[in-house]
């Protein structure tokens, strides 16, 4: 008997000239398969013969229960759920499928990066089997910033508006960058909004009982700060975040939210898709729902945060929210 | 000068030797005293924790017979610590005490000889489908208390890296209890359920005598505890599985083992529980809360001069959640199958299974007959063996309606294997190479047909 957590022996395997079932090749283990000696042909043949006695599959434990495959489209794993989900990516996807009208039909997964093959590729979307559109076989995950992704909402939502990359690719770098290089200089490093917003979060989510002390949600918070950090410096190019590179990051942002707001203006439609929310507007409103309603403060936390009073005067943008956040919550 | 033969010498001490003996046997009620103790040699031992092994010697009234016993037990104990190579008690006769009227007053010698106080190895291990390299070093007596700091490094492909940092102490300059501190940082492969999980924490127990002659540890762990690696064909509960969670823990182990060989036991018994209840400590309890208990025995027998072997084994376990939802983490669950537990499956692929990974359970029951023979033309004492086995094992997710149910099922439905080896018992291990046969399995579990190697200390 093994405990998961503390395998002390080691054991393996020689030969395996008739084995009953085979795990996968890719979950094998690598001596598995390596011929040591050949199994008298009298013995095999009476091995071959002896029946193998079948019971039931053993129940599974509680944690591994989901809904029937046969019922749901698939499972979208997304960053941990709360009732506030402070996660842009995240309530972007979870947007689009309650738009495209097919969240219904999926388990949704409160989760961490760490469920995605791809780490730090939270969320995505898991189908029970590879999908097939137009002839071609797509994966088994799916990432929502993926072309496949595109492909395989179409395949399943026709009524929902199609992405078209040389449109809404400009308009959606500026949501995923500039945007996202705002949002997490002001969430995450930002000290009063750090400790205010994100860090309780986090430990609603980690807290299963009542009793929330845990250190996990502490360590947790220190990791997402540090790399924070790592990402605008990336980002920005710089080796270090200075107030001067926090004023360029809010500049930019504004720029952006100037781009969006005047894309509506002269477009004169509801959506920045047009007459339907499609995904740039799902990107939009993943940041900027969270900005307008969560209490932001800036850097010295004397006044509200900078990203957030420019989201709010521009007016076009807050009612584009409250639209796509009225047909969300209705859905 | 007459010529001395060359075995004179020998003569010479064994006369004195048996000299000796006849005076002891001879004197053996005679009251005696140790009037005073000099101790020669553990230069790198403090001279209070030496004097606390040797203190109550001073005190008490002995006969010849029961001085001699005391010292006896006293080298076993200071030998006990592994930080000497070498211990022996010299006595000679010492001035009459004026205060023990009709005692024989002795001056006694401790001799030590200092073992190594520093220990370094490394190696290679090559074994199932996996290569490791490992590098070992160990200071011994640090502080002149027994004390050890150990470091253990190992990088491998299957447990891609582990590293412990242990410091054991003896509490206070006793040589039954001791307490260990590690702290563990490690990340290994979990093939059956394609993900890897990574783990760093510290533990810190007491380990002593226990209740009925047995042994005990007592500690608590702090580990954090990450699944991550997710494989893109891992199944929706291990990518609901993956993530962080951390475990804060108290546990208790009672052994009680009389078997002559803890590798290959020939003759007696032994009894192992364990206990661990997690997230239930005021403050920093973690965010897994949980009770696990297992339970392990083995009784061997032989038979016609150790010709023939008998051994039979069980091992079962529980764990119950106490979490909100009644969830388990799957870095909790209890894995079963592989050449150490039950032969004639994969490494942990027994038991509850969603697509291709075994995702392990909560409840568990096991058990092997194993009979064990000389092979024709070797000796009794050859550490090879012929080995006819069946073991049986269920492992199932626990029903928390009706646990009673899942026991039951336990016992009713149990995977069966059976074959037939051999076993070599090589001083730190034992090695097993077996024909295995399944004979009932689960559907969900990957039972194989064939030969199975195993290396290890302990088996079903």
């Amino acid at each position: 008997m093994v405990d998961s957590a503390s395998a002390s022996d080691t054991s393996g395997s020689a030969s395996v000239p008739d084995q009953t079932k085979t795990p996968p090749s890719s979950t094998s283990q690598p001596s598995s398969n390596v011929m040591y000696m050949k199994v008298p042909s009298l013995i095999k043949t009476v091995f071959d013969k002896f029946p193998l006695v079948k019971y039931a599959e053993a129940p599974l434990p509680s944690a591994c229960i989901f809904p029937a495959p046969s019922k749901k489209l698939g499972t979208v794993f997304v960053h941990a759920i709360t009732d506030d989900l402070i996660y842009p990516q995240s309530i972007r996807l979870l947007t689009i499928l309650k738009l495209a009208g097919v969240f219904d039909k999926f388990t949704t997964i409160p989760s961490s990066p760490h469920a995605a093959p791809k780490s730090g590729s939270v969320p995505y979307i898991f189908l029970p089997s590879r999908p097939k559109v137009d002839s071609d076989l797509l994966p088994r995950t799916i990432y929502p910033e993926s072309k496949a992704f595109y492909r395989w909402l179409a395949s399943i939502a026709p009524s929902f508006p199609a992405f078209d990359p040389a449109q809404q690719n400009p308009l959606l770098s500026l949501v995923d960058v500039r945007l996202r290089d705002a949002w997490v200089l002001t969430l995450y490093l930002y000290p009063l909004n750090y400790s205010s917003i994100f860090v309780p979060r986090l430990s609603h989510g980690y807290s299963q009982s009542d009793r929330s002390t845990s250190i996990l949600p502490q360590i947790l918070a220190y990791t997402t700060s540090h790399d924070a950090q790592k990402l605008l410096r990336r980002s920005t190019g710089v080796p270090r975040i200075t107030e001067t590179t926090q004023k360029s990051i809010i500049a930019n942002a504004e720029e952006a939210l100037d781009a969006l707001a005047n894309l509506l203006a002269v477009s004169r439609t509801l959506y920045l898709n047009g007459g339907k929310p499609g995904v740039l507007d799902a990107a939009v409103y993943g940041y900027l729902w969270p900005i307008l309603n969560f209490d932001f403060k800036n850097m010295k936390g004397d006044g509200q945060a900078e990203l957030k009073t420019m989201v709010a005067e521009r007016k076009a943008l807050v009612d584009l929210v409250n639209r796509i956040h009225d047909q969300v919550c209705n859905l | 000068m007459a010529e001395v033969p060359p075995d004179q010498p020998v003569k010479d001490a064994k006369r004195v030797q048996s000299l000796v003996y006849e005076a002891l046997e001879r004197n053996q009620t005679l009251p005696v005293a140790l009037t005073s103790l000099q101790i020669q040699g553990g230069n790198n031992t403090r001279s209070s924790f030496l004097r606390a092994q040797v203190d109550d010697l001073l005190t008490r009234p002995y006969t010849v017979r029961t001085l001699l016993q005391a010292l006896d037990d006293s080298a076993k104990r200071l030998n006990s610590f592994g930080i000497f190579k070498g211990v022996a008690y010299g006595l000679d006769l010492a001035a009459p005490q004026e205060n023990l009227p009709g005692v024989v007053a002795l001056e006694g010698t401790l001799l030590l000889q200092d073992a190594s106080t520093k220990r370094l190895r490394t190696g290679t291990d090559v074994g199932n489908g996996e290569v490791s390299a490992y590098a070992s070093g160990a200071l011994l007596n640090v502080f002149g208390g027994a004390e050890s700091l150990t470091i253990d490094a190992n990088i491998g492909s299957q447990r891609r890296s582990s590293y412990i940092v242990d410091y054991s102490t003896p509490i206070k300059n006793s040589h039954l209890w001791r307490a260990d501190i590690s702290g563990v940082a490690s990340s290994s492969n979990r093939e059956w359920a394609s993900h890897e999980e990574v783990l760093r924490g510290l533990r810190a127990k007491a380990v002593g005598p226990g209740a009925f002659g047995g042994t005990q540890e007592i500690g608590y762990e702090a580990f954090w505890r990450t699944v991550t690696g997710v494989k893109a064909h891992a199944s929706e509960s291990v990518r609901a599985a993956a993530g962080d969670s951390f475990k804060s823990s108290v546990f208790n182990t009672w052994t009680l083992d009389k078997r002559n060989d803890p590798l290959f036991p020939t003759e007696g018994f032994s009894i192992k529980l364990k206990n661990e209840v997690a997230g239930y400590l005021p403050n920093r309890q973690g965010d897994i809360q949980f009770m696990k208990g297992e339970v392990e025995s083995q009784v061997a027998k032989s038979f016609w001069k150790e010709n023939i072997t008998i051994s039979l084994t069980g091992r079962g376990g529980l764990l119950w959640s106490f979490m909100k939802d009644g969830k388990t983490n799957i870095v909790d669950r209890f894995a079963l199958g592989g050449a150490n537990d039950v032969r004639g499956f994969y490494l942990n692929r027994m038991g509850p299974r969603d697509e291709e990974d075994s995702v392990g359970g909560e409840a568990y029951a096991a058990g092997g007959l194993s009979l064990f023979s000389r092979l024709p033309g070797v000796t009794h004492t050859s550490p090879l063996r012929l080995h006819l086995f069946a073991n049986a094992g269920s492992l199932l997710g626990l029903n928390r309606e009706n646990p009673r149910e899942t026991i039951a099922k336990l016992f009713k439905e149990p995977s069966v294997a059976a074959g037939v080896g051999l076993i070599y018992k090589h001083p730190v291990a034992r090695f097993e190479l077996n024909f295995t046969l399944p004979i009932a399995a689960r559907a969900s579990e990957f039972p194989r047909k064939g030969f199975q190697f195993g290396l290890g200390m302990s088996f079903l």
